[in-house]
């Protein structure tokens, strides 16, 4: 049959109806043959961690230098200031009502660092017949080859680690389980390892992987379970619970070599050439809840007419959705030739927790006849104190297209 | 349905848990025991392939990232005097300049490291040493090198580089010293010449008793019995070398350099002032004199300069006249006009803080029964300290022998230590040493016979650096060429059984630097030896031995007190000489070296931890047992808190030691016992 490429265009944006759940929701899965593009930027921002004892604290220690054999010079205290900003293009696929598959491709648009320090002056020293100022600290380092750490920014353009998902619904054939509004799914993602490690020979400089990001393990499987009340209230809420479990795979890792920062950053001397890290694994879970304050109007639209599906069970309107997580961090294993060395990095990833609320808006346009959904999010790891983890906050934008093809 | 779910959901916990339950990282052992034995190269290869992975660590985090940058910020000053470490831009044919030409040449890595100034002033030093070690600690350092697959250079610096470094650290502190200004005289102004007292222990009354000139550092008060109503004048000068960083600036000192410390307040200038056209007072910017940082000074502070010279008076009046009966004392310091741009920061040319003590009257004291102890500057650490006591200063006539000591963690030797037992096949004594990874030798030790050995660093120009200025002057090269003390104690360990022969092995041996070596053995033996280089060949041969009194000869001083102990039975040492007083003094071309006391910024930390000691010991004597001992090595007063490295006791009848280390400061950590003789009598029965 002959169709013109206006018509070839149509039909590539033609829509299938989206059951009534939120795309948020933890046990959705698209219906067969319907593909969701989901494209969303991400901006987040880091300034503080959590230290052992569940209090805030700067991402770095503050670093007291003395003159050798003579006196306090003073105490660095650094202020670093973290930030990325992804685009994070998602395509997921229906094989089946019950079975979809996933690709999501992050792209890190830029990170940077800057360390910020400030610095209070230590001891009178009677060699320069003051205490030192700051600036008097850094000439005195740079005499010793040690350049004062600048802002740093990079991964403009670099890929993060790219994941691939599979999500499994198991109840969706037992009636008695869906018709009672329970569903509960299996998802298991991988990362490939696409993103790019940091550059071993700057002292703020920030990777691209799953382990560099930590907001996700290489390979993670969920268990999901949610109640939707469509009889009690309307359809209009639906609680869920996530149970996780997320490997970290060991990486190996080039060792700095002192090129640019001799004093600070040499420690391929003594600790070989490479070193491997096997990040600790998470695990946790989440509790979501999913509210509808307003569903829109039900008519019919072109949308509905063409694939004959009741307009009530399009998207509604305006939806959120709050969500509540707890991960537990294992120990992360450092292994080189210095076990001394190890222990000083493993001291920094000692077993933790992040407590992370997320909520998101969603505003979805099909029961007005146009295939679109607009979200907003953020997640934030301020407001609730976690352990041995860094207290980072991200805002979302994005928008979802779902599309089916005949 | 629900029962599975929930079922799945227990799992999953129930697994997150066992998970979550995986080993915290735990801190590996800072302090080791390591035991080696068979021939010094199998005792070096065992030591090598044990230790690999931290001495490899500390090489790198000591020398590269710390010690050997620091060092290279000094070849300006040394260049200023010694021609032959100029560099390419000043002289492209210099010894340096070439070396470094010729190392980057064959450099494939590491080159800012191998390439630079210190490592080379290292190298050079280590392998003068090498000729005169003996073969058995050859053979160990080889088999450590071999073991740890380093270079042996790497092994021998790590061997060698105490003894280098602090030479090389004598000389140039001593430059800077002759470039800053200097203490010329002091004088007490206000009653002293008619008070009917010797006032400065001079052997004359009211003539002349205020006055201290020449300027003369001494462990004790240097004037008595002052009126408090009396006042200070400092006089100060300052030349111009006309050589090296000293070129250009006119000489003066600048009087808005000048601060005192009286007690524990500090007296200087604002920081905005400057000085005056003729460089005479400091002036703030309306010409008028500048306050000074203390309400309570109330213009307690002026300066005067002597017409048509570069010498200044610097009055002071202590605020509100002084205490009566107590003790006063003064940290006086001052600055130049320089502006020394490398090594950065910038800064002027600032000389030594001087001390002095006085008492006022009433005390009752005379000047050689007060110490020149001060009070806490702030920031000042105490040096390294050793003690021993038996007989009568125990409750039960134990012998111990205490050791303390402090001079370069830099965040990583305290992770690197070491105890070492040693078990030549040879014959030799067996016997333990408190060092570090990739050391042959350590800071203190004892044998299977109860000999203990341990030494603290006493600056000194009277070291083989000096030596080869001696001969070549401005060409001399920055060699080390003497036996280092740590292999030094590990040949006394190895082949002494007693302090006589162990005082005489060191009378022996070429030494590389100033120490003060501490001797206790298992028979009640204690003696302290002050020794240096020797390089003017004095009659004393470089070695001076005192013991407590009662013990023979040389145990008391010309005014018949003890050297260094409270009574009969005990003896103690802290990082300057007692005996050896002028353990140097001589000129060099133009260059005034002079005894220790008058440059070495050790000096007045040492008196004061000496002067502190003394009173611990003296207010737990008769009951000083191991508990008490660590009671006072853990003195606050006693502990470098930045860089403190071991602290020891050893019970030489007992072959016992109690020892901590892998802390800063050392006395933190628990004081752990090593029994030698079960170490050595359950290995025997193997």
């Amino acid at each position: 049959m002959k169709t013109s490429r206006a018509s070839l265009l149509l039909l590539c944006m033609l829509l299938l109806f989206i059951p009534g759940r939120a795309i948020a929701d933890l046990t959705e899965t698209l219906p067969e043959k319907t593909l969701l593009l989901d494209v969303s930027y991400m901006h987040s921002w880091l300034s503080k961690a959590y230290d052992n004892n569940w209090n805030s604290t700067s991402l770095i220690d503050e670093i007291e230098r003395y003159e050798p054999g003579g006196g306090l010079q003073g105490v660095l205290t650094p202020d670093a200031k973290v930030q990325y900003s992804i685009l994070l293009m998602q395509l997921n696929y229906g094989i089946l009502d019950d079975l979809s598959v996933g690709i999501g491709i992050p792209l890190v648009l830029y990170s940077s660092v800057s360390p910020q320090f400030s610095w209070d002056s230590g001891d009178y020293q009677p060699t320069i017949g003051r205490a030192y100022s700051e600036q008097d600290f850094w000439d005195w380092a740079a005499s010793m080859g040690q350049p004062k750490p600048g802002d740093w920014s990079g991964n403009k353009g670099k890929l993060s680690d790219i994941n691939l998902g599979l999500r499994f619904k198991w109840t969706h054939r037992i009636d008695a389980v869906r018709e009672a509004g329970w569903a509960s799914t299996l998802t298991i993602t991988g990362a490939l390892p696409t993103g790019s490690q940091k550059d071993p020979e700057e002292i703020t400089s920030a990777g691209t992987g799953m382990w560099d990001l930590h907001s996700q393990g290489e390979l993670c499987f969920h268990l999901a379970v949610d109640k939707s009340f469509e009889k009690e209230l309307d359809d209009r809420l639906t609680l869920g619970m996530d149970f996780f479990y997320e490997v970290f795979f060991e990486h190996d890792y080039t060792s700095p070599r002192g090129t640019k920062n001799p004093l600070l950053l040499n420690q391929a001397l003594y600790i070989g050439e490479e070193y491997s890290i096997n990040p600790g694994d998470f695990s946790g879970f989440s509790f979501q809840a999913d509210i509808t304050p307003y569903k829109g109007p039900a008519r019919q639209t072109w949308l509905t007419r063409r694939s004959g599906n009741d307009p009530n069970t399009l998207p509604p309107v305006f939806s959120f959705a709050l969500r509540y997580t707890f991960v537990h961090i294992q120990q992360s294993d450092w292994t080189s030739n210095s076990v001394l060395w190890d222990y000083d990095q493993e001291d920094n990833w000692r077993p933790g927790a992040k407590n992370i609320l997320y909520a998101q808006l969603n505003f979805a346009f099909l029961r007005l006849g146009a295939p679109l959904i607009v979200y907003a999010g953020f997640r934030t790891l301020s407001l609730i104190p976690g352990k041995n983890t860094r207290s980072s906050d991200v805002l979302n934008v994005g928008i979802r297209v779902p599309m089916k093809f005949w | 349905m629900n029962k599975q779910l929930i079922a799945l959901l227990v799992l999953w916990c129930t697994a997150a848990v066992c998970f979550a339950s995986c080993s915290e990282t735990q801190q590996p052992d800072y302090a080791q025991v390591v035991v080696l034995e068979g021939s010094p190269y199998e005792r070096g290869l065992q030591h090598g392939r044990l230790l690999e992975s931290r001495i490899r660590s500390l090489y790198a985090t000591l020398l590269p990232n710390s010690l050997l940058p620091y060092l290279n910020r000094e070849r300006v000053d040394v260049a200023s005097v010694l021609v032959n470490y100029k560099d390419a831009e000043e002289n492209p044919e210099s010894h340096y300049a070439l070396w470094v030409e010729e190392c980057l040449a064959g450099c494939i890595e590491r080159c800012s490291e191998k390439c630079s100034f210190s490592y080379m002033l290292m190298k050079e030093s280590g392998e003068s040493m090498w000729d005169l070690i003996p073969q058995d600690y050859r053979d160990e350092m080889q088999g450590i090198a071999d073991g740890a697959g380093m270079p042996l250079e790497e092994i021998l610096i790590m061997n060698t580089f105490v003894d280098t470094m602090l030479a090389f650290r004598s000389l140039t502190v001593f430059i800077k010293q002759l470039q800053a200004p200097y203490v010329t005289e002091l004088e007490l102004i206000g009653g002293l010449d008619s008070d009917g007292i010797d006032n400065n222990s001079d052997g004359t009354t009211d003539e002349n008793d205020g006055l201290l000139k020449p300027w003369n550092p001494t462990p004790n008060a240097a004037f008595v019995e002052v009126p408090t109503s009396a006042s200070l004048r400092i006089g100060l000068n300052d030349i111009k070398l006309g050589m090296g960083t000293d070129k250009g600036d006119e000489a003066g000192v600048d009087p808005c350099t000048i601060r005192i410390q009286y007690n524990e307040a500090v007296y200087e200038y604002d920081d905005t002032c400057e000085a005056d056209q003729a460089r005479a007072q400091c002036v703030d910017s309306n010409g008028k004199p500048c306050p000074v940082k203390d309400d309570m000074c109330d213009d307690c502070l002026r300066t005067e300069l002597i017409e048509n010279s570069t010498r200044m008076n610097v009055f002071f009046n202590p605020p509100g006249e002084m205490e009566k009966a107590a003790l006063a004392s003064f940290i006086i310091q001052a600055g130049d006009f320089n502006r020394i741009i490398d090594p950065p920061p910038l800064h002027a040319r600032f000389m030594r803080d001087e001390r002095l003590t006085i008492s006022t009257a009433g005390y009752g004291e005379e000047a050689m029964n007060i110490d020149n102890r001060g009070f806490d500057d702030g920031r000042s650490q105490p040096p390294s300290i050793s003690f021993a006591v038996r007989g009568s200063a125990t409750p039960d006539g134990e012998t111990l022998a205490a050791h303390h000591y402090a001079l370069l963690d830099s965040n990583t030797t305290h992770k690197h230590m070491v105890l070492f037992v040693i078990k030549p096949d040879d014959g030799a004594l067996p016997h333990v040493v408190l060092g570090y990874a990739g050391l042959v030798w350590g800071f203190s030790g004892m044998n299977s016979s109860g000999l203990v050995f341990s030494f603290n660093n006493s600056d000194s120009l009277d070291n083989p650096m000096s030596g080869h200025f001696e001969e070549d002057l401005i060409n001399a090269m920055l060699l080390c060429d003497g036996l280092p003390i740590g292999i030094a104690g590990r040949e006394i360990l190895a082949g002494r059984e007693n302090v006589t022969e162990a005082a005489e092995y060191l009378k022996n041996v070429k030494r590389s630097f100033g120490w003060n070596v501490q001797l206790t053995d298992a028979d009640g033996g204690l003696m302290a030896v002050e020794t240096d280089t020797n390089i003017l060949e004095d009659e004393d041969g470089g070695l001076l031995a005192y013991s407590p009194p009662g013990d023979g000869d040389n145990s008391k001083d010309e005014y018949g007190r003890a050297w260094a102990s409270i009574k009969n039975d005990d003896l103690r040492m802290a990082s300057h000489f007692r005996m050896n007083l002028e353990d140097l003094n001589h000129t060099f071309l133009i260059f005034d070296a002079k005894p220790q006391r008058y440059w070495t910024s050790f000096y007045y930390r040492s008196v004061r931890a000496w002067s502190i000691l003394g009173e611990e010991i003296k207010k737990r004597y008769g009951d000083i047992d191991v508990e008490r001992a660590i009671e006072i090595l853990r003195t606050p007063e006693l502990v470098d808190k930045r860089d403190s490295m071991q602290a020891v006791i050893y019970r030489p009848e007992k072959l016992l030691l109690h020892y901590a280390l892998g802390t800063v400061p050392a006395t933190d950590g628990e004081f752990i016992e090593f029994d030698l003789g079960a170490t050595l009598a359950e290995e025997a029965q193997q």
